[in-house]
Formats: structure tokens, sequence, C-alpha cells
């Protein structure tokens, strides 16, 4: 089973590094995970996808779901560290501005 | 750290650069005459700028590439004519760009704003008032089956429309529609990308959810997309899903548009990426890996000239006048240097020649195949270390399978589908036949073929050249083909696929066909085929006359129907990268062109021959079969026909080039060899001949290495290549090495022709054939237009009279027997129509196979065997040929073409009185024995005194000697020493002469050539065999010159 790390930078922030590709398989587990880490002090919520080679529909789906929940408590979501694949994907579906997407560095 | 992935945009967009100034000059040269290429070129470039840029969040690059491109959009659809005006704005911004790209200082910081001011009044001066807000227009469409409305940036739809792709609509959902089908959101996308380009796409957010429901439940997007796949095959890119697919746009049909919703400002929101900053970097880091997100060039909605879009804005051009763009002088051209190190010339490679990209899975599959080779090394060393002979057989079977792999795996990553080729056919069709008001549907088929990157580049023009010429010079109008019978709308069809490991693109349509006779004859007027040879072409050979230089523009300017128009040069082309072509036509029916090509140029399997020491290869594309003769089968399998030594194979006779003659090894060529001959069966497009070796061995993968310099003229060779055992051995070509020979042989009895009389004893052409079976006939090979095999039920008998169906008429046929005394042709079962002119019509002469032309020097006796339709007699090798004379048979069965003389076919016999009370004395200049003496006869028996001679120089010298007494000449045209025409001139020239009648005679002459021979003296000019019209002439010419 694939191991996520959460990290908290202050109150403020939570950041979740994947620790591998965020598919269909994983997505339930992240979720009930994510649930019982995002605290009401939250209001960034970091995807880091250095782990993510790939993301699937329901992969969508949740960080879709995360930008609704982080937008209803006026906090935003970004995604960084986004594989070519995922940044090139993002770019065509128009998700770029909605999940705050970066790409990965060299 | 530097970000590689933005090196490589800066680099890309460097070498888009580098030749920007240079193109934009051109296209302002060319003013109207837009080269569409070239403007293309301009605008992809900056499109791949501001593709790149945005991905990166360089706004500022992003904003003025952008701009730039709108211009070059309207300079791309002809709604610009260019000028210095537009060329100075785009100069501009181009350098601004370039000073952007290079230094990262201005990146962010430079002021635009002029610039960007600029070119949008530059793009709003040029367009019509009513056009002007189609710059931030958008369009409500609705989909055809009008279902569906969906508001689009006006340009988006154009640009889409003008590259002739569909514009489709698709609701889905990425968990039911997808993932339940097994299918990834990137398959999908990478799909749309490769075929075209995602318009906009809208997530419907509040579906989704939030983190407190269940996630895997719907993900509900519209995505609007353009591709050139068509509606029927849309399945292939796009899974079922419950929403549907919709068409908005079809590129053949008008646009469906909602009136009421059409306007500014536009409807949908069309997302932009939102660029933001790492914590580790204040820069800008979006980082794609693909810098060019649509598909390859010509489906990304780049577009090449001007489609009306219908019921859009008119797309016509807004003359050259003052804008109200500000007026910019470019800051530098990339001459001046500065930081344009970049700013090459013209010459410098577009950066699709000097890159390629290749998948990661491919170039790990390279690494994994290197590491083995170096394992494979190790091995080998060892066991030569050991001198293992087992252990070297296992190193070597090795070496051969990693070797085997190693070039399947670097072919994969030259290999592209031929549909990036074809991707731009349909725009090209669909423009052209819109500007020549045909109607031409374009059928593609085998666009997943894959060839060498190389082969993709170099076969582009030429198609595009044949796909042109089909609309252009095949398909006819509706109104011609309602009138012909056939469907108003013509086909092209191109298609490619693999066949024996190579790969064949046929172009093919449903027109006019090729009409070889106009060919021949354009051919020959141009001077570029004599008319004799012309004369004696196949019909495959008249066909591919169309790809001789020259051919073109003389079509072009006296309107011959039929193709050609830069032929030439697609056949050169074709023959750059390896490939065949052949030509198939009907007339009245339509053309095929079929190409053949290699898979790759760099690497090819060769059969290994040998001649005497030598080693060569030759293509296995070019092997049809091996053929070993035992000496004892000589006889049966081997014969000499019209002096060239031919096989007999399976009921065909195929030439035979015995290599070591070629190759001037005379010790070889010589040899019959007891054990028998190898002979290669090698074919040429259309040309199949057997090639003589010494020896066969085995067949190799052969890598091609270009010849050197000293030895690029030798047209035998296609290259050379190291043998396994390091020796050097040259590739044959072996359409070059057969037309070497050809050449060879025309050259040879051009040159002794050129040479005096005394080289020249004689020797004429025949074409034999039989009468009855044991009736041995000959006419001159001079006077044969063509030679057709038939049955025996093709010929029909109407009122007496012979006839073939042939080229849509009929062709009236006579027989030796018609006139003279010889056997019937009985009941033959093969015949022969040897095709000839009389009196400007054409005739067949019905003769039984088989039929061969000899060269031969036998004299032409022209009283023994003298009858009406016998000219004379020849013996060869023995045997008897009654020589027929085609004017009298012609006379004897059709005495109405003859209206001057309706009883009899000849002229009355009695001698010509021209009032000095003595015949007039008449100068023949004849090189051919048989022709010379058949028209000496036709004067003497008008009562003419004849001097003979055999070439021009000779005439001249006897009408010198003859002075006073000569009132006529009459010569041939082609003769040895001096032509017919220099004599004219000659004639012409001297005040001694210039007052005699000149008569030139001419197997089968062309207008052109009556009038070359008229402006160099010729009185009159006359077909050699017609001797009432030749006596009639001699006559005018004698009374004329009594009544002076």
């Amino acid at each position: 089973m694939t191991s996520h790390t959460f990290q908290r930078t202050g109150d403020c922030t939570l950041t979740v590094s994947l620790g591998g590709d965020l598919t269909a398989s994983g997505v339930p587990g992240l979720q009930t995970e994510l649930k019982q880490h995002l605290v009401d002090t939250i209001s960034e919520l970091i995807f880091d996808l250095s782990g993510a080679a790939m993301l699937d529909s329901s992969g969508i789906g949740l960080l879709i779901a995360s930008a609704n929940s982080m937008t209803r408590r006026n906090g935003r979501i970004r995604a960084v560290n986004a594989s070519a694949d995922i940044l090139q994907l993002f770019q065509s579906m128009r998700l770029v501005g909605r999940l705050n997407v970066a790409g990965r560095q060299a | 750290m530097v970000d590689e992935l933005l090196d490589e945009f800066l680099n890309e967009s460097r070498e888009h650069l580098a030749t920007i100034e240079t193109d934009l000059l051109a296209i302002e040269e060319a003013g109207g005459n837009r080269d569409d290429q070239l403007v293309n070129k301009v605008f992809r470039a900056a499109h791949s700028i501001k593709g790149g840029s945005a991905f990166f969040g360089l706004t500022l690059i992003k904003d003025l590439a952008h701009k730039a491109e709108t211009v070059l959009d309207m300079l791309r659809a002809g709604k610009m004519i260019p000028n210095a005006e537009i060329t100075n704005v785009l100069l501009s911004a181009f350098d601004q760009l370039r000073e952007m790209i290079n230094n990262p200082a201005v990146r962010e910081s430079a002021d635009i704003s002029e610039l960007l001011l600029s070119l949008s009044e530059l793009a709003s001066s040029y367009l019509e008032p009513a056009e002007k807000p189609a710059l931030t227009r958008s369009l409500s469409l609705l989909s055809i089956d009008g279902s569906v409305c969906v508001t689009l940036p006006q340009m988006d739809v154009e640009r889409t429309r003008r590259s002739g792709q569909f514009l489709y609509c698709s609701d889905f959902d990425l968990i039911h529609d997808l993932e339940r089908k097994g299918r990834t959101p990137l398959a999908v996308f990478r799909d749309i990308w490769e075929t075209g380009e995602i318009i906009d796409c809208t997530f419907d957010f509040d579906a989704v959810g939030t983190l407190d429901g269940p996630i895997n439940n719907n993900l509900p997007l519209r995505l609007i997309f353009a591709t050139i796949i068509r509606p029927d095959d849309i399945g292939i890119l796009m899974p079922d899903c419950a929403g549907g697919i919709r068409v908005l746009s079809d590129p053949e049909q008008p646009l469906k548009i909602s009136p009421a919703k059409t306007g500014t400002p536009p409807a949908v929101v069309v997302s932009v990426p939102t660029v933001v900053a790492t914590a580790s970097s204040p820069e800008p880091v979006l980082t794609p890996v693909r810098l060019t997100p649509v598909s390859p060039a010509g489906g990304n909605g780049v577009a090449l000239t001007p489609t009306p879009l219908t019921p859009l804005t008119p797309l016509t051009p807004v003359p050259a006048q003052p804008s109200l763009a500000r007026p910019v002088t470019p800051k530098r051209s990339s001459a001046e240097g500065g930081a344009g190190a970049e700013g090459g010339g013209a010459h410098s490679p577009a950066p699709a020649d000097t890159t390629l990209r290749v998948q990661v899975v491919l170039l790990e599959a390279l690494m994994n195949l290197a590491g083995e080779m170096i394992l494979s090394r190790n091995q080998l060393r060892d066991a030569i270390a050991k001198t293992d002979p087992r252990a070297l057989a296992v190193a070597d079977q090795r070496l051969r399978q990693v070797t085997s792999e190693l070039q399947d795996a670097i072919m994969q990553t030259r290999l592209q589908p031929i549909g990036n080729v074809f991707s731009r056919f349909p725009r090209v069709v669909r423009d052209l036949s819109a500007s020549l008001r045909k109607e031409v549907q374009l059928e593609l088929r085998g666009h997943e073929v894959a060839m060498d990157k190389s082969l993709i580049e170099g076969l582009a023009d030429p198609l595009t050249h044949m796909v042109r010429n089909s609309v252009d010079h095949g398909v006819e109008t509706p109104d011609v083909r309602v009138a012909a019978g056939k469907n108003p709308q013509g086909t092209v069809r191109l298609e490619a696929r693999h066949e024996a490991g190579q790969v064949v693109v046929e172009v093919a349509d449903d027109g006019r066909g090729i009409d070889t006779r106009k060919i021949a004859q354009s051919a020959v007027a141009k001077g570029l085929v004599p008319a004799e040879r012309v004369a004696s072409m196949s019909e495959q050979e008249l066909l591919q006359l169309i790809f001789l230089p020259g051919l073109s523009t003389a079509e072009k300017i006296t309107e011959v129907s039929g193709r050609g128009v830069g032929m030439d040069v697609v056949k050169t082309n074709l023959d750059r990268i390896g490939g065949k072509v052949e030509i198939h036509s009907t007339l009245g029916r339509g053309t095929l062109f079929r190409i053949k090509l290699p898979l790759t140029l760099a690497i090819i399997p060769s059969l290994i021959v040998s001649v005497g020491l030598q080693r060569f290869a030759i293509p296995q594309v070019s092997v049809e079969e091996l053929l070993h003769i035992r000496a004892e089968d000589f006889c049966k399998r081997l014969d000499i026909i019209g002096g060239a030594e031919v096989l007999m194979l399976r009921e065909k006779i195929i030439p035979l080039v015995r290599f070591a003659q070629v190759l001037g090894d005379d010790a070889q060529s010589g040899t019959l060899d007891s054990g028998g001959l190898d002979i290669a069966i090698v074919s040429a497009g259309q040309l199949v001949y057997g090639l003589v070796v010494t020896a066969f061995h085995d067949t190799e993968e052969i890598v091609v290495k270009p010849l050197g310099r000293h030895l690029k003229g030798l047209r035998e060779y296609a290259g050379a290549t190291i043998l396994g055992d390091g020796t050097v051995a040259l590739i044959l070509d072996v359409a070059g090495l057969a037309a070497m020979v050809q050449l060879a042989s025309i050259a040879g009895r051009e040159e002794s022709r050129e040479n005096t009389g005394d080289r020249r004893d004689g020797t004429q052409s025949l074409l034999l054939f039989h009468n009855a079976p044991d009736e041995l006939c000959a006419v001159p090979l001079d006077i044969v237009l063509r030679i057709e095999r038939i049955k025996p039920s093709q010929v029909e008998t109407f009122g007496g009279r012979r006839t073939m169906q042939y080229r849509g008429a009929a062709l009236p046929l006579v027989t030796l027997a018609d006139a003279a005394a010889v056997k019937s042709i009985g009941d033959a079962s093969d015949l022969a129509v040897i095709v000839s002119r009389v009196r400007g019509r054409e005739v067949g002469l019905l003769g039984a196979m088989p039929v061969d032309v000899i060269d031969t020097e036998a004299r032409i006796d022209v009283s023994t065997h003298r009858q009406r339709g016998v000219a004379g007699s020849v013996i060869l090798n023995e045997r008897t040929a009654l020589v027929a004379d085609l004017m009298e048979l012609v006379g004897a069965t059709s005495p109405d073409w003859f209206p001057a003389c309706p009883e009899s076919t000849r002229v009355a016999l009695e001698p010509a009185q021209d009032g000095a009370g003595r015949s007039g004395t008449i100068l023949l200049a004849e090189d051919s024995d048989f022709f010379r003496s058949q028209v000496k006869r036709f004067l003497e028996e008008d009562g003419r005194l004849v001097l003979e001679a055999s070439d021009g120089e000779s005439a001249w010298q006897l009408l010198l000697e003859h002075l006073g007494e000569i009132e006529t000449v009459v010569t041939d045209v082609e003769m040895p020493r001096l032509s017919g025409l220099e004599l004219a001139r000659r004639i012409r020239a001297d005040s001694r002469t210039s007052g005699i009648h000149v008569i030139g005679l001419s197997s089968l002459a062309s207008e052109e050539d009556y009038e070359r021979g008229r402006a160099a003296g010729f009185d009159d000019y006359q077909v050699k065999l017609d001797r009432d019209q030749l006596i009639a002439a001699v006559r005018g010419h004698a009374s004329h010159a009594v009544a002076a």
C-alpha cells in the first residue's frame, strides 16, 4: 500500500507528499487520511506530486474535491512538482489555475 | 538550479527566431504572391514561442508572441498583404522577443507596451470595419444536430476550419466514461493532441463534491476539441460516452451559428493557466515537458491559405493602405550581431530538421542494448584471447542478436507516421478544388504507416505536388464530368501501405487521364525527344515523358492538357529519397501514381554479387529473382533479338545486361562459363532485366555510405558500403544501370551519325513481322508510330473495310495482301498492328507475331520483288523479307484518302517537261539507302534526273558542282555531317544557290518541325513515302520557276 507523508508547516499549511501514483486504488485511503489531518486552521493544502508519475480519473477527482473543500473554508490548494505528463494533462484540462499546479524542477 | 526544460524552450525559441528575419523579408518581397509555407513557418514560430512561454509563465514573451501571431495569422489568411510597414512592426516584435529570450534581466521587465499597441493597431487597421471585432469576438455555435450551443472565440473557430479540422463538443464523465471502461484521461488527451488540439475544457466542479463525500462518483466535464478525425471515425479518439459527441463545425459545411448569442464579449471563459512560484524559487516554475502541446504541423490549426468561411466574415484581402499602426523601425537586424548570434541566415536548418522527440521508454531500451553490446564485446574479447572457437561462435551469435535489436530500436526512434504528411492534404484539396470550381473528394488511407523521418520529410513536397496536379489537371470540372457520364464529384485517393518491405504510396484520381499523344507531341515539339524515338515508345515510356525537365513549361504555355507541370522536380525529389514512380493512366478514366519507397535509407538489405574479383551490392528491393542457367540450356533460354541478348523466362522476353561488359572487363564478359550463367532478375520501375554476374553471395544488411565526390557522376552506383570482411563494395543502382546501358546505345548511334559518311554505310532499322507464317515482311522503323499486339477478334470488318477500336476511335487496318500478290494473313492467332501515319491519319498494318527490330546494312532491292504494295525486298539471314509500301497499301484500300487522284492512287507518270524541253534535275539528300532509293524511284518515274547524296555535306558539294542544273533540292532533315536544316540555311545564305527550291523530307514530323524547317529555308515539307504529294510539290515548284 502506498504511504503518504503529511507535514504541517505552522498552523496554516499542510503538505501531503505522495508516496506513489494517485490512482483509484489509493484514493479512498488518502481521502480518509486527509480528512483526519485537515484541521480547521489549515488554509493551504499542498500536494507534493514528486512521488507520483501518473494519476487517473479518481486522482483528479480527489484533487478537485480537495480544492472544493479548501474553497469552502476560504483556503486554497496547490499541487507542486507535477510530472511532465501530469502538468500537460492539467494544462489541457484547464485545471492549472484551479489547482495552482506547478511542475517538477530538474 | 537551472531548469533544463526552460533551457530547452529557450533553445527552441532561438532556433525558431534564427531565420525569422530572412523569412519576413522574403514574405514582404513576395507581396501579394504569398509563399504560404513561409508565412506558415513564421506563424508556427510565433505560435510555439507563445505556447512555451505561457507554460513557463513568461507573460511578456507570451503576450508579444500572441500579438505577432495574430498579425501573422491575418497574413496567412490573406487578410493583409505584406508591405514594409507590416514587416517593420513584425521585425521589431521578433527583435524584442529575441532580446527577452536571450537576456533574463529584461525577460520580465521589458517595456513592450508600444509594440503591443502597434501590433494591435496594425491588425485592426487591416480589417474591414465589420471584421474588427473578430479579434476579440466570440461565436455561439450550434452543433450540427442542433442539440448543443457552445460559445467560442471566433479566431479559434476560423483557425480550426482553415486547417481542415472538425470541431467537436463532448460531454462525459471521467469516472463513468473513462475509468470504468479502463481508460485513463491522459491516454484520451494524448490521442487528441496528436490529431488536433483542445480548444476548451470545463469541469462541473460542484458535481464533484468535497472531501466529505464519496469521490469515486461523478467527474463530469465538457471538452471542446478540434481534430482532423472525421465524425465517422471519432469513436477511435473518444470512447462512447453518455453525453455523446457532437460536431460543432465541419470544415466542409457552413457553420450553424446562433445569432442571438454571438457577439462580444465572450460568453465562455477559456481557462488560462495561473502561474505560481514555488517556495524554493522566485522564478515561475510551470514546468512542461511537451513544449508543443498540440498536434504535429498541419494538424494544429496551422493554415496554409485562406478558406472562405460561410457565413463568417469575408476574407477579401485589404489592399495596402496607410494603417493606424504606429510607425516602427526595426531596432536591429540579426546581421548586426548583438544578442542575436542565433540570427542566422536563411540556410539555417529549421528546428524540425534538427531535433527529434523520442519516447523515454525507447531511450531506455537503447541504453539497455548499449549495455548488452558492451557485455558482448567483453565476451568476444575473452573468446579471442582464449582462441576458443566455441566461445567465439557464442559471442558472434550474441553480438548478432544485440546488433539486430539495436538496429531495430534505433530505427524506431526515426519512424514517424505518414499521417503527419497526409494531414495537410484535406486543406490542399479543398482550397484548390474551390478555386478551380471543381468538386473533389479526398480519400486518405494508411495514416498509420510509419517511415523514416527523413523519408517523410522528403516525401512531403513531391506528394503535395502530385495531389495538386491530380486536382488541377486530373479531375475535370463537374460539367465535363457529367458530360462524360461521371459523377460530378471527382475523387482523389491517397493511400500508404507496406508491401514487400517497402512503403507504397499511391496518388490516384478518377479524372481525365493522361493523353500520351499530346505528351509525345509536346516532348517532340520542345526537342526533348526525337520524333523517331517517340514513334517507337511504349505507352509506359510515353507516360514517363512527363518527368522530362522542360516538358511542363511547354505544356503550361501551350495549355496542352495532361500533367507534367513540375513533375521533373517531383521525380528528382523522389529519386533523392530512393523512391520509384510508376504511372498507370487510362484516358477518360483516371491516373494512378505509385511511389515505392524504402523504409529507411540508412541500412538496406542487399544481395552481394561478384563480377570477376569485384563484389557489388544490389538492394534487395530491386531483386526479383535469381536464376542459374545451365550451359546446356543456353540455346533454349538465351536468344538474340535486334542485336540484343535476351532471356526467355516463363514466356517473357527479358533483356540481359552483362555486367562485366558494362565494367569493360572483357576477360570476364567474353567468357561463357561452361558451368552456366548466374542471372539476377532485377526491376527498376516498369523495367525488368537480367543482370549477368559471375557469382551470387549472401544477402547482407549493408550500411549505405555516400560515394566520394569523384564518383558522384556514376549513375550506375547508388553508393558504397563496407562488407563484413572490411572490403568496399559499390551499391548498384539498377535503374541507373539500365539507363546507362540504354544511353550508351543511343549515344553510340548518334555518335555514328555524327561521324563521316563512310562510318554510316547504309545501316537502317527495319521492323520485321510476318504476313503468312512463311512470308517475312518489313517496314522501315522510321515510319512506325507504335506496335500493338491484338487478338483476331479485335479486327472488325464493316463495308468491306477492316478496322479496330483504338484509343476511342476506329483505326483503319490494311494487310499486305490488300494490294500485293501475297498470301492472306490467314488465321494467325497472335496479330501485330504496326501503327503509322499516312496523309496525317493513323493507319494500322496488320501482320502476325513475332515482330522484331533489326539494324541491317543489307541493300534493299527495289526491282526484283517490286509490285504494288511492295516497295522491294531485303535479304536477312538468308531469308527474303518483303518491304511493305504502306502508302500504296492505303491507296489500294482507301483511295478516298487521296482526293487528288480518285481513279488511281498514283500520279500519272508522264514525264514533266519544264519549259526548257528537258526534265528538271533534282538533288536528293537522304542518308537512308532505303528511303533514298524509294524517293529516287518516285522522282525518276516522274521523269526527273536525280543526283544522290547520303549526307548534307556531300549534297552541298554536288550542288556547287552542278550549279545551274539543279532546280530543286529534296533533303532529309536528320543526316550525318550536315543536317537538312543546315543545308537549307547554307543554300539560302549563298547568293549562288539562294533561289533554289528546297523541299524537306521527314518520316513523322510535327507542326513544330515544319515551322523549324520553314525557318531554316525549306519551301515545302513532305512526308518521305507520300509519293504523290512529293511529286506534286516538285512539279509545283517547277511550274513556278517556269512562270517566273
